[in-house]
């Protein structure tokens, strides 16, 4: 399934499968008629997002030559195995690592570029911390205090109760998690302070971009800096979205910036010949973005055929 | 290693796509540089936390001069026919403290059929957008990349006036086309974009309307997400209540069920139903509880915003348009509240100016809607039809294409087809 026009771009989507079985989706772009650079693009998207949500991101970067590779977490929405009921910090790391394992493997790779969201730049800071091969990460809106941006988003400070004191399930947009597990695993992996993730950004040893939004009611603006100031070592960049807020994407004149910045900095960081970023038109963005939300939605239904075979064998 | 931090430049009106940041190439500690960004885009997508359509009317006026005083500047500024055409009509742009919205000519959209209205260089048009054609030639309008952006926006700001939902919690049947069959037919292309929002099917497959797969879809929707809806013309809608009337079938949908027309009646043939026996026949049909679950929504070719229905049935003009109703012979303002001959100036369209007479009659009101947000809103009650209101609008279009005066002395505005 494509786009109804000739596209400067393809698609293919790949089943990635963890030790224990459960699949990762995985969705691959590049561009058409010429070889994709060496580094694959790897992005992680959101938290409570979807690969599909990132769709002009992908088409920006494979419109470049950028291989670009999205998943979706596991235990989260989209369409990897399980329940965001059961989404954990820590979990969300392994599907990184997981993700990351089968790029390298797939592609013959040691490294890859990471490009990541919110939440989910933490998630793939501590990856890169811990398993390294990446040549780079852009961030966008990354959170650096994960309690502070968790109490600034639900208005209640749920890591700073205990245990017994939580809700059995924690809604964000109407989608709910099971507290008390990511609750125990946030305090035991070391997810929540400020200091945490300057530990980790300390043992990054690859450039680091983020994209930090002024107006972002979510993450501390003065944290970011901090954050990016005190982990030395390597390449640290700021790009402030003046006026923007945490969902910065909205802003589509803002997204188009951020999308021609991520390509030249995928570029430049990778250690090509810088070249103006070429933009996708407008129909071939909207006609990606139309096809990505399509398939998300239609492979919602299908069943799984290693899920309903392991369900059909004898006991 | 050093700390660099860098500001995004944003350039109000800026056409051209943004060059790579120089500044990249830097290892060395970069001076901090603030820029304002560009507040229109801010205001259309929602960047601030609070709604545009939250602001006071004394807010939303404020900034409604502002943002059409900077478009008309780059229009004047970048097109050649509608300098020529504000020429013609003795108009001259004042400082923002005197500017008049009402005064800075609107141009007839039957201009839009003989001409095509520029204000960028043609290689950074990237679509035509072609009116449904349904009074002899088409009108095309010529939009570049961010007019088609803000066009969207509108469409995203506008939709928490209908209702707030997930996208994991609505599902939406599309009574028209899919994007590709909806090809360059501006009315069917808008409707289509709603699937970048929301899951969305297409009733209209193969250039049919697939009533019976429309029914299917209606239900699944209902079966499998909290909330769904139904856009498209009212008389689609017409069609598909027939269907389930002549098939006996009904939902009860209840409160799980909008149902938002757009595009009037135009294209149909047949005879118009009135939004009263509309509404009552969908509830009948689709069980649907109140008044306020069928809606409606605005927009024409050369308007570059979608104006969205309220819950107390009011279409919201957000703060980057103004609108106003004309008297048909004169074309002055009329006072709030009356009837007459509808204009749109739209600050949001870069690519051409979106400031238009149309061929609607109806009336604009202003101060507190009954939803609880203060603004302007609009209602469009039927085409014009008087031979001298059409025939106004015509010469004015005609004057559009002329060259300007030699001399640069006023000319009046024509009151009536010949007379300047």
């Amino acid at each position: 399934m494509t786009p109804d026009h000739s596209s400067s771009i393809y698609f293919r989507t790949h089943d990635a499968r963890t030790a224990s079985g459960r699949k990762i989706v995985i969705w691959e772009n590049g561009p058409v008629g010429r070889e994709c650079h060496p580094i694959p693009v790897v992005i992680a998207g959101g938290f409570a997002r979807a690969m599909h949500h990132f769709s002009p991101l992908a088409t920006y970067l494979a419109h470049n030559g950028h291989r670009t590779l999205r998943f979706d977490f596991l235990d989260h929405v989209g369409l990897s195995d399980g329940d965001m009921l059961e989404f954990t910090l820590s979990g969300a790391l392994r599907t990184c690592q997981s993700a990351l394992d089968w790029a390298r493997a797939q592609f013959g790779v040691e490294k890859v570029g990471w490009l990541a969201t919110s939440l989910s730049a933490r998630i793939v800071w501590q990856c890169v911390a811990e398993a390294g091969a990446a040549a780079y990460v852009i961030s966008a809106v990354g959170v650096v205090h994960v309690q502070e941006t968790l109490t600034r988003t639900f208005g209640v400070d749920y890591m700073g109760m205990t245990e017994d004191q939580l809700p059995a399930i924690v809604e964000f947009e109407r989608k709910g998690i099971e507290s008390a597990r990511f609750w125990r695993d946030a305090h035991s992996g070391h997810w929540l302070t400020l200091a945490d993730t300057i530990a980790c950004l300390k043992r990054i040893q690859v450039p680091l971009v983020n994209f930090a939004a002024t107006d972002d009611s979510w993450v501390d603006h003065e944290s970011v800096r901090r954050a990016f100031a005190e982990s030395a070592g390597a390449p640290r960049d700021i790009y402030e979205l003046l006026g923007s807020t945490h969902e910065f994407a909205k802003n589509l004149s803002v997204a188009r910036d951020f999308g021609l910045r991520s390509v030249a900095l995928a570029t430049r960081l990778a250690g090509l010949p810088e070249v103006a970023p070429a933009e996708p038109g407008f129909e071939e963005l909207t006609s990606w973005a139309l096809h990505d939300r399509q398939l998300q939605w239609e492979s919602r239904a299908r069943p799984d055929p290693v899920r309903a075979a392991q369900a059909a064998a004898p006991a | 290693m050093s700390f660099a931090s860098t500001a995004l430049d944003f350039v109000p009106f800026d056409t051209t796509p943004p060059p790579p940041d120089p500044r990249l190439v830097q290892r060395e500690p970069i001076a901090v540089t603030r820029v304002t960004g560009d507040p229109l885009d801010g205001l259309i997508f929602g960047d601030s936390h609070t709604s545009p359509f939250a602001l006071s009317l004394r807010e939303q006026g404020e900034l409604r001069r502002r943002c059409i005083h900077a478009a008309a500047a780059h229009h004047l500024q970048h097109c050649a026919s509608y300098r020529s055409y504000a020429e013609h009509s003795g108009y001259r742009l004042p400082e923002v403290e005197d500017f008049e919205i009402e005064a800075l000519p609107p141009i007839p959209t039957s201009a839009f059929k003989r001409a095509e209205i520029l204000s960028v260089p043609p290689s950074q048009v990237e679509k035509v957008c072609k009116s449904s054609g349904t009074r002899g030639p088409q009108s095309r309008v010529l939009r570049d990349r961010r007019s088609l952006e803000r066009l969207l926006g509108s469409v995203t700001i506008g939709i928490p006036l209908i209702e707030d939902w997930y996208e994991n919690e609505f599902r939406l049947l599309n009574l028209g086309p899919d994007r590709a069959a909806a090809g360059d037919i501006w009315f069917s292309y808008v409707m289509s974009l709603m699937g970048l929002l929301y899951p969305s099917v297409c009733a209209v497959r193969d250039e049919v309307f697939d009533k019976p797969w429309a029914y299917e879809q209606l239900v699944q929707s209902l079966d499998d997400y909290p909330n769904a809806g139904i856009v498209g013309p009212p008389f689609l809608l017409l069609g598909l209540i027939e269907y389930m009337e002549s098939q006996r079938l009904r939902l009860a949908a209840k409160e799980r069920l909008t149902i938002v027309t757009a595009g009037g009646w135009k294209a149909f043939s047949g005879s118009q139903i009135s939004r009263q026996e509309l509404l009552e026949r969908a509830a009948a049909t689709f069980g649907i509880q109140h008044e306020h679950q069928l809606r409606d929504a605005f927009n024409q070719v050369e308007l570059n915003t979608v104006f969205m229905e309220c819950k107390a049935l009011r279409k919201h003009i957000p703060p980057w348009v103004h609108t106003r109703a004309l008297d048909a012979r004169s074309l002055q303002p009329l006072p709030l509240g009356e009837v007459g001959l509808l204009a749109h100036w739209d600050a949001s369209a870069t690519s051409y100016p979106s400031f238009i007479l149309t061929d609607d009659i109806g009336r604009v009101q202003e101060g507190l809607c009954a939803c609880g947000r203060e603004g302007q809103s609009v209602e469009v009650r039927r085409r014009v039809e008087g031979r001298i209101q059409r025939g106004c609008s015509q010469s004015m279009a005609r004057r559009f294409t002329q060259p300007p005066p030699q001399a640069s002395s006023p000319v009046a505005r024509p009151t009536q087809e010949g007379q300047s």
